[in-house]
């Protein structure tokens, strides 16, 4: 596990960027964290990290459920699973067919993924100091998450 | 011409029956506000499923209210994108099939495009060109709109949609869903000046919008202060909604101003919000903008917004054929 103290969002903007150069293959990163914690900021870096382009603005996906962008070589997947109810949900809004190695997928409001036992590589959770700074904790699981987060210098 | 109009490209399935691109026969939604209050959360019919359920039903009922029989829809029109897939696919191939087995047009229609033609659902619609908002829980952009077929895109949200910041601190103070309504009944009963939410207004030149600043630092107010009453929840609301508004407000009327344009049409769930269009109606009115809102029930997603946008379409001829499929991201 690895964490840093963002007292701006450019701090969480770069942890986002320089994680989002690092991914490879078929990654998967569940982020968790209140309202307002940063999430979106942190994938926004994330976006940048992977090449996707300056002309696209990286948006709240809670509306939309899944954002997608092109990023080189890979597809980044955004998803907000806040209003879905159950797997079955899952189903309709087509998640299986994102699950392929061009496709990094990150997801915020995870649980009902999480119910399901689905693997993530890294998970990363956004929580307050008493000064509310975000104290941003990354946490790999498997191979290549674990190769990832032992390369990351923050 | 009757236009038979369906909508299903998020949490509604809605279908409509317009004649002549203004005047609404019929207008049926089968919403799930009463579900998503039961449940205190956000749960959308957004699963296709539902959609399909309901589908029928509701074109059924559209057509019984508008006292149309199917032979008398002169052609078919439905919402193509931008959306939820699978969703978008129930009503699209409805209208496929409507438009085969009755031999008639149909065509697919821009849902953000659709909602500025909230604004011609009456008898008073503005004259071209125009500034037009399109403001919801999942969008927030500001054309200039010069014709039926030309919408310059001159600014959008680079994070949150106006209407999803208006949910998501009505969450945080735990108003339930959805949330511009309660945020707007609870800030009646307060002065917005007491707490100085930032103002987020980007570049100078920028039409762009930023709406997470607002939504944070409303979650930091909340951690730092007892909020457990009413009172200070109101306190909260009031202030939030005015930062928005003022938001809003200063982008509208300075693209108007640019464009040198005297009228702004604005649409779309938040533009159901009575302070806002009151507020901006005052401020424009100093620089002798006239204001266009659609009635209330136009708002938020529906399905006469859809026929009266298709109508034009296939008016000019833009019509589908069945190989044309839905697309999830915006195009316009």
């Amino acid at each position: 596990m690895k964490t840093i103290t963002s007292s701006h969002t450019d701090q969480t903007l770069e942890l986002g960027e320089k994680i989002g150069r690092a991914l490879t293959c078929g990654m998967r990163i569940a982020l968790k964290g209140e309202l307002g914690a940063g999430k979106t900021t942190f994938v926004q870096g994330l976006a940048k990290g992977m090449g996707v382009s300056e002309k696209y603005h990286i948006t709240s996906p809670t509306f939309n459920i899944i954002n997608e962008y092109e990023a080189g070589q890979f597809t980044l997947c955004h998803l907000d699973l806040y209003r879905l109810e159950s797997c079955d949900d899952l189903e309709d809004i087509g998640f299986d067919d994102l699950i392929e190695d061009m496709n990094v997928i990150v997801v915020e409001w995870p649980g009902i993924l999480e119910d399901m036992a689905f693997r993530f590589d890294l998970e990363i959770h956004f929580n307050f100091d008493e000064h509310y700074n975000r104290i941003i904790s990354v946490f790999a699981s498997g191979q290549s998450g674990s190769n990832l987060l032992s390369t990351l210098s923050l | 011409m009757i236009v038979l109009g369906i909508e299903s490209s998020c949490d509604e399935t809605a279908a409509a029956v317009v004649k002549d691109g203004t005047h609404i026969l019929s207008s049926v939604i089968a919403s799930q506000i009463d579900v998503h209050h039961k449940y205190g959360g956000v749960v959308p019919e957004l699963a296709s499923r539902m959609h399909l359920e309901a589908i029928t039903p509701v074109v059924d009922q559209a057509l019984e209210q508008a006292l149309i029989k199917k032979e008398e829809i002169d052609a078919v029109a439905a919402t193509r994108g931008p959306g939820l897939i699978g969703a978008l696919l129930v009503g699209f191939s409805f209208a496929k099939a409507f438009s085969f087995a009755r031999n008639i047009p149909f065509t697919g229609v821009n849902h953000l495009e659709a909602h500025i033609y909230s604004l011609f659902l009456t008898d008073t619609p503005p004259e071209f060109p125009f500034i037009a908002l399109v403001v919801s829980g999942g969008h927030t952009n500001i054309y200039y709109v010069t014709s039926h077929d030309h919408f310059e895109l001159m600014g959008q949200t680079r994070d949150d949609a106006a209407g999803e910041a208006f949910d998501k601190v009505a969450k945080m103070l735990g108003l339930g869903y959805p949330g511009g309504p309660v945020i707007e009944q609870m800030a009646k009963s307060k002065n917005p000046d007491n707490i100085v939410f930032p103002r987020t207004l980007l570049d100078k030149d920028s039409f762009d919008f930023s709406f997470s600043g607002i939504k944070s630092a409303v979650a930091r107010y909340i951690h730092d202060h007892d909020i457990s009453t009413l009172e200070e929840k109101a306190r909260i609301a009031a202030s939030f909604q005015e930062a928005v508004i003022d938001v809003l407000c200063q982008k509208l009327i300075r693209a108007a101003k640019f464009k040198n344009c005297t009228r702004i049409g604005i649409s779309g769930g938040v533009s159901a919000n009575q302070t806002f269009v009151d507020r901006l109606r005052q401020t424009a009115a100093t620089d002798r903008i006239c204001v266009f809102a659609p009635a209330p029930s136009l708002c938020g997603d529906n399905a006469a917004m859809i026929a009266a946008r298709g109508f034009t379409m296939i008016q000019q001829g833009d019509i589908c054929n069945f190989d044309h499929d839905v697309f999830s991201r915006n195009r316009i």
